[in-house]
């Protein structure tokens, strides 16, 4: 379908293509739901299309989708949140990232979580795992669709003629858009290729915890290295004997030269 | 985690199997841990 076709049906199924592009984001599927908003607001500008309509449906459907997975995070807790961060593509940054914006910002986190990838589908589990109160967290949640969405398609509103301008350029230039479409992919193959190798390998290095036991009372100069965050800390404030908790992000370089030099044993939860 | 130390050049390493709680479930000994103050998007710990 080129360009110009999906305008078209944008301008007709507005209200219900975008509610079904926002779920797949809310679920980790990666569609362009982005793009969309701005057509909506191009068609808008040009009297094809009702923009509060819109809005109206993606934040109901995103308040009904996300509102269960905050259910499932107040439920199952810090689980849920490893489990869904396996959809990104850097699922260990996933998960600290997620959680070090919490920490800092708390629920206001949610205000900027649309506009973050990835972080769309973590935020709302998050909040039910850092028990946030539901009226709180449904005033966030609307409040950050809103803002995100009605960014978005204001935009679209604004440069309306331009926007009508590059999808025709771009039903011309169809070819290369596929082009671009396959390095986009072969790029998204190439990174999950790469860390499986490297998984692999990892799985490979494991130690025991009972080598480990025996090579720390044999005297062996082995770093142990406690890389749980700050919530899981908390939710379990325990530490093997001589082992360091280091915020990874906080390093400088004279440190990393000490990691560089040293075996390293890692732990999380 | 063990990608990102890769990354900067930190190549001997050995995750541990079952994490902490593989250690704890064996009955291994544990030290209680107190972290410091987490830091504020203001860069100030938090109280």
């Amino acid at each position: 379908m080129n360009p110009a076709d999906s305008l078209e049906l944008l301008a007709r199924y507005g209200a219900v293509i975008l509610p079904i592009l926002v779920v797949a984001e809310q679920v980790g599927v990666p569609l362009p739901a982005v793009p969309a908003l701005l057509g909506v607001g191009a068609l808008a500008a040009t009297g094809r299309g009702s923009i509060p309509l819109v809005l109206g449906a993606i934040t109901v459907v995103a308040l009904t989708v996300d509102l269960a997975w905050y259910e499932v995070g107040r439920r199952r807790g810090a689980p849920v949140l490893a489990r869904l961060c396996r959809l990104s593509l850097e699922p260990d940054s996933c998960i600290r990232r997620t959680q070090d914006i919490f920490v800092r910002y708390g629920v206001r986190g949610m205000l900027v979580a649309k506009f973050l990838p990835g972080l769309t589908t973590v935020m709302p589990p998050m909040a039910g795992i850092f028990g946030v109160g539901r009226l709180r967290f449904v005033c966030y949640e609307i409040l950050g669709v809103l803002l995100w969405a009605g960014l978005w398609t204001w935009v679209g509103y604004l440069f309306s003629d331009a926007i009508t301008t590059i999808v025709a350029q771009l039903a011309r230039l169809e070819r290369a858009v596929g082009v671009v479409a396959a390095v986009v992919a072969g790029y998204i193959v190439a990174k999950y290729v790469r860390r499986r190798l490297f998984l692999r390998a990892l799985r490979i290095a494991r130690i025991t915890p009972e080598t480990l036991k025996s090579r720390l009372a044999a005297g062996e100069a082995v770093m142990i290295v406690d890389l749980r965050t700050r919530l899981e800390v908390e939710a379990t404030p325990f530490a093997i004997p001589g082992s360091r908790w280091m915020s990874i992000d906080e390093l400088d370089q004279h440190q990393w030269e000490f990691l560089r030099s040293r075996e390293l044993v890692l732990y999380c939860s | 985690m063990a990608l990102s130390l890769r990354r900067k050049g930190v190549t001997r390493v050995h995750p541990l199997q079952g994490g902490l709680a593989g250690w704890m479930a064996l009955n291994f000994p544990v030290v209680a841990l107190e972290l410091p103050p987490a830091r504020t998007s203001e860069g100030a710990a938090a109280t």
